[in-house]
């Protein structure tokens, strides 16, 4: 709190202070200087920026301790101490005592009890970014009101001139008043508005009248309650009430469009820091407003409706950027329902956002609100596909697959033929999910995929889509050569595909199978025992009574692993005989 | 009675800390506290017999409260002068919180004419039982304190009144010169937003800032200096020394609301701007001595909606800028929302719109319009607002803001019985006292001008006594206010 003006008189002048003194005031500017510095330079978390402010309190300690208060005039270029200059900075950008004193501080008091939350909030205030139009140092101090400090401001030099006061009497009397007669004021709250008919009060004021100004217990307690809930008060919440309240007055298009433009920029601003229920609350606010229905006119409705499509944009979605590269747990539920209220129109800001977006939570909040939008644009989606680096495609082709609309499929089945395995992946998922005969026709050209994943995928999705050409493929790839060259599980993923979808049409092949197991041009005895296994096994997974008699067969005229495991998958369809399609 | 020696407070710790708002702040604290116990204390005695449990609870903790103030300084002395309170040399914030207790311990001093109880070290709560009961039984402070000899209480003393400090005491003329520095400094701060406003540059309130803050300090330590500097107006710049009036008597409400600091200060910067809008309006309507055509009616009553886009627009949306906007946007809607811009919706209104829409309506009436060249008297522009105390004006506030002025406000012109006129300079925050306010006596009983004395209407011991027969206002007296508050 400042104590005085520097133009009053000191009661009393104080000792010199001897030179011990002297040094550990500068000890502790010195320190204060270098906890400066280190603040600029090391971020809030760093550890020296802890040491130096711990060290800083111990000079203050170490001072008042040994010498009381520590009290600094403030000069231009230097904080001095009694009459000794104790800090110096030849550069006045970095000179603390100019910003000071430029601010209007002449002396600053450290008094014993200094905290190191005063001491921090002091740092704070002398190093942090101040809006220089709003405050200073000054201000800034008031506002913290640091108990363990105390400091003197300038006296009035601002060329504060007084103006010349009309006196409240030095006018002649009215016509009326040398009349007698009482005075109705005339437009005497006529800036007000307020009504100015009413007559003057005359006589005294009652004072016996005590429901004037006597607060009763409950009065007093429904005051107090009203100014705890202003301090918690949301005052931007209560602004946008009333620009909005502007805005439904409806007054002139040009007042329209000012108070229109403002609430835009409330919308981007609340988005760049992050709150976007805020936004959320404005939108809703102005699409009400937009109404069929409501007062406005149709003009007015449709500027809205230009904002309203204008947020749309990339130019307005990238204040959202950051919020969605955000590392770290984040709820992203506001800003989907913020999202969600877009037009369809914003489908193509959206894809650029989602390019952008690094994070696997950004993304996935993106996506969620391209497939609640894209269902009134999926062309746009469709139309930038091609162009798509894979990582962007991807996200796109899983929003395609979730909107699973047929028009989709054309687009998606050209990129089941993409260079990159994610991409055919997640097209052939995406299809998948569409369904359609289609679908069903391109799996065997994904069962020849270079890549085994894909072909994996194809064939588990195989099952959704029984086709003979399907059947007729897996064979193929069984009886081919290469089969032997595929890893374990993709042979066994092939018979138990054929098993399941060809069901006992297959059982004649399996049979053939187990009956040349000897004949196998490739003659490893390993695997055409394996593969002999593997049919044992399909002919268990078709569990039929066909099945079951081909196992038995097996069972006689073979020896050794094979018989074991037809006798086994015999064993288990006799205990619990399931068919194809009962799994 | 050998009164025994204060204890010695810590003298090094003390005197670091004198005048540092953390000594102030804790004995008001505790001040506040001691007030309130008293209260309690007076109270409970009041209803139960000296021997009762009822009693144990209030003066054990007063005693507490006394030997953490003995902790500050050697003694707790608790004394009154005028309508306050003071724990040593340290005048008590009254607000809202204390103000059942404060008004009924004054009143308590008062009537058994008691200037002030001194709490010594080791008082026991015994003592502090046969203190009440004594109180509640004898008349004046003389007696009471040969009661407490008899009764064997050694560690509370009783003194009679003292004077008060007069309005010519040095520390006084200091105060009321910061102040009048203060006022013009703000008068300037406001000129220099306004014109950044009506030429539509960036508006910045760093200085406004400052002389709002050094407003919020000076209503926290004197009250009165700065409502009556609210008696200046300026004929040609009415708007500025509106909005500084506005600004003064709304942290006036909202430091008897028990706000703090740091929101006063936002009030007191949304009162001073509330008006902003009126920077787009052309001087000449601004400034016309006639009645206003419709068009130009239609443009004042724009000024709250103009203010919005132009703060808006120039400052952006930051915290200031909010606060103003809102203020400058309610402060003509009324409290039953009758007044204007119209509303599609009706809306509650803030806390600071509705105080800044009382300050704002009294000082409109009060002041010497352009376009209504007699102002009202403060004590009639009071009662015509007190007509409308629930519909133009939220009633609660209402009572605080008479509460602030009192029944005849600072600037009131009265004619007393003795054919004396003299100027309201003070009012009273004691219910019983509000129709006594403190005067000086500009004229005397043959009509003479004269350079009267300063004398308290509700003083019992003045002589002759006084009463209010009539008020007048300052312009058809020809009367110049601005000479007793400058």
């Amino acid at each position: 709190m400042p104590v005085g003006s520097s133009n009053a008189d000191q009661a009393v002048q104080p000792e010199a202070p001897d030179r011990e003194e002297i040094e550990s005031a500068r000890e502790v500017m010195r320190a204060l200087a270098k906890t400066l510095k280190a603040y600029k330079m090391y971020l809030p978390e760093h550890a020296f920026r802890r040491r130096f402010r711990e060290d800083l309190l111990a000079r203050f300690r170490h001072h008042f301790d040994r010498h009381g208060d520590l009290v600094l005039t403030v000069k231009p270029y230097e904080f001095w101490y009694g009459s000794v200059a104790v800090y110096e900075e030849p550069n006045r950008f970095e000179n603390l005592a100019f910003r000071c004193s430029a601010d209007g501080l002449r002396e600053v008091a450290f008094q014993q009890g200094l905290t190191p939350e005063e001491i921090e909030g002091f740092i704070g205030i002398l190093s942090g970014d101040t809006r220089p139009l709003d405050e200073d140092i000054v201000t800034r101090l008031w506002e913290t009101g640091f108990a363990h400090m105390t400091y003197v401001v300038a006296d009035a030099t601002d060329g504060a001139v007084e103006p010349s006061l009309a006196t409240g009497g030095a006018r002649p009397p009215s016509a009326h008043q040398a009349a007698g007669q009482p005075d109705t004021p005339k437009n005497v709250v006529a800036d007000s508005g307020r009504s100015n008919e009413e007559t003057i009060p005359i006589g005294l004021p009652d004072e016996s009248d005590t429901r004037v100004y006597v607060l009763s217990e409950e009065e007093i307690l429904a005051l107090q309650r009203e100014v705890a809930a202003d301090a918690e008060q949301d005052f931007v919440a209560q602004l946008i009430d009333i620009l909005t309240s502007m805005l439904a007055l409806d007054d002139d298009e040009q007042s329209f469009l000012e108070v229109l433009h403002i609430l835009d920029e409330i919308i981007v601003t609340s988005l760049r820091q992050g709150q976007h229920r805020r936004a959320t609350e404005v939108l809703k606010q102005l699409m009400t407003l937009a109404e069929l229905g409501s007062r406005i006119s149709d003009r007015s409705r449709a500027l809205i409706r230009v904002v309203w499509t204008e947020l749309g944009t990339w130019e307005r979605l990238a204040a959202i950027e950051e919020a969605l590269n955000q590392r770290g747990a984040w709820d992203g539920n506001d800003l989907v329902e913020y999202l969600s209220l877009l037009p369809p129109s914003s489908v193509a800001g959206l894809i650029t956002l989602l390019e952008r977006v690094q994070t696997a939570k950004g993304r996935r909040t993106v996506c969620d609100v391209l497939i609640r939008l894209g269902k009134d644009d999926i062309e746009t989606i469709i139309r930038r596909l091609p162009s798509a680096p894979w990582y962007l495609a991807r996200n796109l082709i899983y929003v395609l697959g979730c909107l699973a609309d047929l028009r989709a499929l054309p687009a998606l089945e050209t990129a089941t033929r993409h260079p990159e395995v994610r991409i055919r992946k997640e097209a052939m998922r995406a299809m998948e999910l569409i369904g359609g005969t289609r679908v069903a026709e391109i799996i065997p050209q994904w069962l020849g995929d270079p890549d085994e994943s894909v072909r994996l995928s194809a064939m588990k999705a195989s099952r959704k889509f029984p086709l003979v050409k399907t059947i007729e493929a897996l064979s193929a790839m069984i009886m081919e050569k290469s089969f032997a060259r595929r890893s374990e599980a993709e042979q066994r993923e092939l018979f138990d595909a054929l098993a399941d979808i060809g069901a006992e049409a297959v059982l004649p092949l399996l049979r053939t199978l187990i009956a040349r197991k000897r004949s196998w041009p490739w003659r490893s005895l390993e695997s055409s025992d394996r593969r002999v296994l593997y049919a044992v096994d399909a002919a268990r997974r078709i569990g039929t009574p066909a099945a079951a008699e081909l196992l038995k067969d097996t069972a006689a005229t073979t020896s050794g692993s094979i018989r074991e495991e037809a006798r086994r998958a015999l064993h288990e369809l006799q205990r619990a005989p399931c068919r194809v399609g009962e799994r | 009675m050998s009164e025994p020696a204060p204890r010695e407070a810590n003298p090094k710790l003390f005197e670091a800390l004198k005048g540092s708002r953390i000594r102030d702040e804790n004995l008001n604290r505790l001040g506040k506290r001691l007030v309130y116990q008293v209260h309690i204390l007076l109270k409970t005695a009041h209803i139960h017999l000296a021997g009762n449990a009822a009693l144990a609870q209030p003066s054990e903790r007063l005693v507490k409260t006394v030997e953490e103030i003995l902790e500050w300084r050697g003694a707790a002395h608790l004394h009154h002068e005028g309508d306050h309170l003071y724990l040593d040399d340290l005048r008590l914030k009254m607000d809202l919180e204390g103000y059942i207790g404060f008004t009924e311990v004054i009143d308590n001093f008062r009537r058994r004419e008691i200037g002030s109880v001194r709490f010594l070290d080791d008082v026991s709560p015994q003592e502090v039982i046969e203190f009440a009961h004594l109180w509640m039984t004898t008349s004046t402070a003389g007696t009471l304190q040969e009661l407490l000899s008899a009764r064997g209480v050694q560690h509370i003393a009783i003194e009679p009144p003292s004077s008060h400090l007069p309005s010519t005491h040095p520390e006084r003329v200091t105060q009321k010169a910061v102040a009048k520095r203060t006022y013009f400094r703000t008068i300037t701060a406001v000129a220099e937003v306004m014109e950044s406003v009506k030429l539509k540059q960036a508006v910045g309130v760093k200085k406004s800032k400052r002389v709002v803050q050094g407003l919020v300090d000076m209503m926290l330590q004197d009250e009165m200096t700065l409502l009556g500097l609210t008696t200046l107006r300026s004929h040609d710049e009415y708007t500025y020394s509106h909005c500084v009036n506005v600004c003064i008597l709304a942290l006036a409400i909202g430091q008897r609301l028990g706000y703090e600091r740091s929101h006063l200060s936002d009030l007191g910067i949304a009162a001073l701007f509330h008006d902003v809008g009126k920077a787009e309006i052309p001087l000449d309507v601004l400034n016309k001595s006639t009645d206003f055509t419709p068009e130009e009616w239609d443009m004042i009553r724009r000024h709250p909606i103009l203010g919005v886009k132009s703060l808006l627009r120039l400052k952006g949306l930051d915290e200031i800028s909010t606060k103003i906007v809102i203020a400058g946007f309610e402060h003509h809607l009324n409290y039953d929302l009758s007044g204007y811009p119209r509303l599609a919706t009706p809306r509650k209104l803030t806390l600071f719109g509705r105080i800044i829409s009382l300050a704002d309506c009294y000082d409109a009436m009060t002041a010497s319009r352009v376009y209504n060249r007699i102002p009202l008297a403060p004590d009639k522009a009071l009662r015509l607002m007190l007509k409308k105390s629930g519909t133009a004006y939220d009633p609660l506030l209402m009572k605080v803001f008479v509460n602030c002025m009192g029944l005849y406000p600072v600037g009131t012109i009265v004619a007393l019985d003795t054919g004396e006129l003299g100027v309201v300079i003070g009012a009273h925050p004691s219910p019983d006292r509000r129709g006594r306010p403190i005067l000086k006596l500009i004229r005397d009983a043959s009509g003479r001008e004269v350079d009267g004395d300063t004398i308290d209407l509700a003083d019992p011991t003045l002589s002759p006594t006084r009463r209010i027969v009539s008020t007048a206002d300052a312009a058809s007296m020809q009367i110049d206010l601005t000479r007793f508050f400058l």
